[in-house]
């Protein structure tokens, strides 16, 4: 075939840019185009034309089938109701690291002398570590006071209490029955923290949670010193404040964990960090709520979530 | 609609995606370049879109957040594809847009999107339903003239004449590239 000029080449581009030349002219037309800049560029032109009218051509299939997707993903999405997260660790936890002969020396109480190791001195730990990024971690020395539980922590985000009497001697059976001595007699602290649980209601309807005396709530913390002890009467209550929470679809809601106390139906427990280490915390919730919109009908239902782990590291003795 | 479209509510993010979805092609098709994979990634960035609404994520501005979904999708898929020419470090990266610059193509993608509707809109009802068979149903011109009773040349013709006149639509009211 002889070589095209610039207007036979005119006269078929959009049809070439359609892919319906015959292959002679296909041929003929890629070696024009091959030379001739200006006809490509207008081939180009052609190509995102008919690249068009196919978009809209077929864009009511392509929303139909979209519209099919969505309705499958949203059916697939019903089933997760409540997410929970654990935050703003940057208040951490108040635990206990307790010396040798602690409990002898505890008595009558937690000195606020902390002149010399041994003596029976309570103070926040400098920092746990490993937290969340953007959280910043400040800490203050808080003594305990003789024969009393440490101060109230403070709430504003950013402070913690940490209580600490180095150096650990006794560990296992025998610094568990000293702690469990030493709480009866209410010489230990509870573990005190302030944590942030949020929970998230990605499902679909509303929710409305209620935190009462049959919450149960699960303090898993693991690691290499963790001791868990019977909740003293007097020290024990719900660790996340009775409240009737609502949490509309899509939204999310705080609540505070003041300490790590786990509360079921078979009785309380104190979860306590012994040695300086790593620590792993999840937190699981189960609770009552109503399902549905305030004013419509409502039915009960019980959520139950779980938070997904944070890491505490617990510092040796300053 | 977007509150709505977070609670899963299907229809309402179905409302949402035939008010952007002309846009969003057109974004999409100015970083892509292909039209084979923008109707694909078009469904992609919906999909992505209705799955992080409903898991709690409500946008401020819903179109620029939408745009922001698509360039994400277009990312994933640049670094999918690329790396037959180009070493995965080396992929291209697409400049997310800016809320200013998502608007402004949202406008450009309207006016070329209505230009191109109302050329449509101007052809004789026989012209159109050739440019149906031919590109939402991807029949060849063998085909449309098997089904119209017409010569192949016919068609061929038709066809012809009718993108010229489309591109000369288009050329005018701003041109069809992109």
């Amino acid at each position: 075939m002889t070589p095209f000029t610039c207007n036979q080449v005119e006269e078929q581009l959009d049809l070439f840019a359609a892919a319906e030349c015959d292959a002679p002219t296909s041929a003929a037309i890629d070696r024009h185009l091959a030379d001739c800049p200006s006809c490509a560029g207008k081939v180009e032109e052609s190509r995102q034309l008919l690249g068009l009218l196919g978009l809209r051509l077929r864009e009511p299939d392509r929303l139909r089938q979209l519209q099919a997707s969505v309705r499958a993903e949203s059916r697939r999405q019903r089933r997760p109701v409540v997410l929970l997260f654990l935050r703003r660790y940057g208040a951490a936890a108040a635990m206990l690291l307790l010396t040798i002969g602690l409990m002898g020396r505890l008595a009558p109480g937690l000195s606020s002398d902390r002149e010399g190791i041994a003596g029976p001195t309570a103070m926040l730990s400098p920092s746990p570590v490993g937290l969340a990024p953007g959280h910043r971690a400040a800490f203050e020395m808080v003594q305990v006071e003789k024969g009393g539980n440490p101060p109230a922590p403070k709430h504003d985000g950013q402070l913690s209490r940490l209580a600490i009497v180095p150096p650990l001697a006794k560990k296992g059976t025998e610094l568990r029955e000293e702690l469990r001595v030493g709480l009866a007699a209410g010489r230990l602290p509870p573990p005190t923290v302030d944590l942030e649980l949020l929970l998230v209601n990605s499902g679909p309807s509303d929710l409305t949670l209620s935190i009462n005396e049959r919450t149960e709530v699960e303090i898993d913390l693991q690691g290499p010193g963790v001791i868990t002890l019977p909740a003293t009467a007097a020290e024990s209550g719900l660790p996340i404040p009775p409240q009737t929470l609502p949490l509309p679809a899509g939204q999310q809601r705080g609540v505070r964990l003041t300490r790590l106390e786990s509360v079921s139906p078979l009785g309380r427990w104190f979860s306590y960090w012994t040695e300086p280490g790593e620590y792993e915390l999840r937190v699981r919730l189960r609770t009552a709520a109503l399902l549905g919109t305030e004013g419509a009908r409502r039915r009960p239902v019980t959520v139950a979530v779980s938070s997904g782990p944070i890491t505490i590291r617990v510092p040796g003795n300053p | 609609l977007v509150r709505r479209a977070a609670r899963g509510d299907a229809d309402a993010f179905q409302a949402l995606a035939v008010r952007y979805y002309r846009p969003v092609c057109g974004f999409l098709l100015k970083r892509v370049r292909r039209f084979d994979v923008v109707e694909d990634l078009a469904q992609e960035t919906f999909l992505e879109a209705f799955r992080s609404l409903r898991a709690g994520r409500l946008p401020e501005v819903f179109s620029s957040w939408l745009f922001g979904v698509a360039h994400h999708c277009c990312g994933k898929w640049l670094r999918r594809k690329r790396p037959v020419l180009f070493s995965p470090s080396d992929a291209p990266e697409v400049e997310a847009p800016s809320e200013f610059d998502a608007l402004a193509e949202l406008e450009e993608q309207k006016q070329r999107l209505e230009a191109l509707e109302k050329s449509l809109t101007d052809l004789p009802d026989e012209t159109r339903h050739v440019l149906d068979l031919k590109h939402r149903q991807g029949k060849t011109c063998e085909q449309i003239a098997a089904e119209t009773g017409r010569p192949v040349g016919t068609v061929k013709s038709l066809l012809a004449r009718t993108y010229k006149l489309l591109r000369a639509r288009l050329g005018r009211s701003g041109g069809v590239g992109t």
